[in-house]
């Protein structure tokens, strides 16, 4: 992913300016070739195709030139007297002068919609480059939201659940009628505790980094099961598939936005994750027995179409497939990517 | 009297490098009557050292400390002191990483997150001779057994 949008760069001027001259040659000699045939009372036939490619590719300039080459030209080969540069009357001056206004407003066109193409171009890109950036960062921030969650605030309240539990058992010990609110107070940061835990491990995964996407699923679909009640099933888990960490990070996200979906629209109970390699090509899918879906209508969704970005950084596809009312089945999948 | 039970009490060795952690750790275990806490280290390079002067009866062991991985402690301890019992006490998941630890050579594994209900109980049944780890983990690795996991286990190991 390029970090840098450079604009896409202009052609040098010598090989602009040279092909429209070219391009007129190569009309010219045409022409003249079909003489016999079509004689020569169109002086400027075919002379526009050349203005009009000379524009396209090269800009206003060539495009330009092109014309008034093409009009000396029509004027010393096709208008008599031939082969001198001569206009003898207005009816030729005028047809002269309406192909060179012709010639001229074709050019301004066809340059005006090369830079119009080459902006929308640019800013695709720069649009495209902004997108994966901000994923970069939402993905970093979460990360580090994660581990300090994980690292510093989950270790603060379990230090904290311990001197509540000394304090419970004293004032226990005592006959205290404290006590019980102890034992509430301790109920609660314990639950406080589990809470930090789960929300660092939405977070930032921990067993991605250190263990592969593989064991991070099978923590993923244990904690689904235990979040959402549901049943989440990792099958084929000793197939290696997107191996890479870079790879591993963003289907780890996309099968945890499917297992989301499924049990927040889909209100699916059953949930099984599959991993599968063959020919070289690799597939992760997540099918659910939830309500379903009609593909074409979620085409626009936010989440799909992350999905969908997140796949493409990794040379990757999605693919969906439901019928409203009998769950649905997601895949990303990466084609044998060839030696 | 008050030295005759000190002197029964079996000592805890912490290695642990979150300060809250390590200060209710300390109040909770220091509360028991048959336990108390002989030192701390935030680190495993200096830990090592001090356990081996110390010759605590049990260590306490976090796997993720600042400088040094908690797995590599406990290999150099059960190198060094062969007769310490080490308990890990881990924010990582039990699933993924007790297996590692026990063939590590700890004795027990507690979650954090578990660890103000399940700290004292662990070290009592580590100091007793026997290995702690939850319910779950136990069934797990015992059913990794039965399917026939064991001559993976052992080639690994």
């Amino acid at each position: 992913m390029s970090m840098d949008p450079s604009p896409p760069r202009r052609r040098p001027w010598a090989l602009r300016y040279g092909l429209a001259v070219v391009a007129i040659g190569v009309v010219l000699g045409l022409k003249l070739l079909l003489v016999p045939w079509v004689m020569r009372d169109a002086p400027f036939l075919l002379f526009s195709i050349a203005v009009m490619g000379s524009a396209f590719y090269g800009g206003l300039g060539p495009g330009l030139l092109a014309t008034i080459l093409a009009a000396l030209a029509s004027n010393v080969f096709f208008m008599s007297p031939f082969y001198r540069l001569e206009l003898n009357d207005a009816p030729q001056r005028l047809r002269v002068m309406l192909f060179l206004v012709e010639g001229g407003f074709v050019s301004w066109l066809c340059a005006s919609l090369i830079r119009s193409r080459t902006a929308a171009q640019t800013s695709e890109r720069e649009a495209r480059d902004l997108e994966a950036k901000m994923l970069d960062l939402a993905e970093s921030q979460e990360r580090r939201l994660g581990h300090d969650l994980h690292d510093g605030l989950g270790q603060h309240l379990t230090g904290i659940a311990m001197m509540g539990r000394r304090l419970e058992k004293h004032l226990a010990a005592r006959g205290a009628v404290e006590a019980s609110e102890a034992t509430e107070i301790l109920r609660l940061v314990n639950g406080a505790v589990g809470w930090t835990h789960d929300l660092a491990r939405s977070l930032s995964p921990p067993a991605l980094d250190r263990e592969g996407l593989t064991a991070a699923l099978r923590e993923l679909c244990g904690n689904a099961k235990a979040v959402f009640q549901v049943k989440c099933e990792l099958h084929g888990a000793d197939r290696p598939v997107f191996t890479e960490l870079s790879a591993g990070v963003h289907v780890y996200r996309i099968v945890q936005e499917a297992i989301h979906n499924a049990v927040r629209h889909g209100k699916a109970t059953a949930i099984s994750v599959r991993l599968e390699c063959r020919d070289g090509g690799e597939r992760v899918e997540v099918s659910d027995d939830g309500a379903g879906f009609d593909p074409a209508g979620v085409v626009g969704g936010m989440g799909l179409r992350i999905m969908r970005y997140r796949a493409k950084m990794i040379d990757a596809a999605i693919e969906v497939r439901s019928v409203p009312g009998s769950g649905a089945t997601l895949a990303c999948v990466r084609k044998n990517r060839g030696n | 009297m008050a030295s005759a039970i000190s002197a029964a009490k079996a000592t805890v060795f912490l290695v642990e490098d979150h300060p809250i952690l390590a200060q209710g750790l300390k109040a909770l275990i220091d509360d028991e009557s048959d336990l108390a806490v002989c030192g701390m280290a935030v680190d495993a390079d200096a830990s090592l050292a001090a356990i081996v002067a110390a010759r605590p009866s049990v260590a306490i062991v976090d796997l993720t400390l600042r400088s040094g991985n908690g797995l590599d402690l406990i290999k150099a301890l059960r190198e060094r002191l062969p007769d310490l019992p080490t308990l890990v006490l881990s924010m990582h998941d039990e699933s993924l990483y007790a297996e590692r630890a026990l063939r590590a050579g700890a004795r027990g594994y507690v979650m954090k997150k578990e660890a103000s209900e399940r700290i004292l109980a662990a070290l009592r049944k580590v100091l007793a001779g026997e290995v702690y780890v939850s319910e779950k983990t136990a069934s797990k690795m015992l059913s990794g057994i039965v399917e026939g996991r064991g001559a993976e286990l052992r080639w690994s190991g």
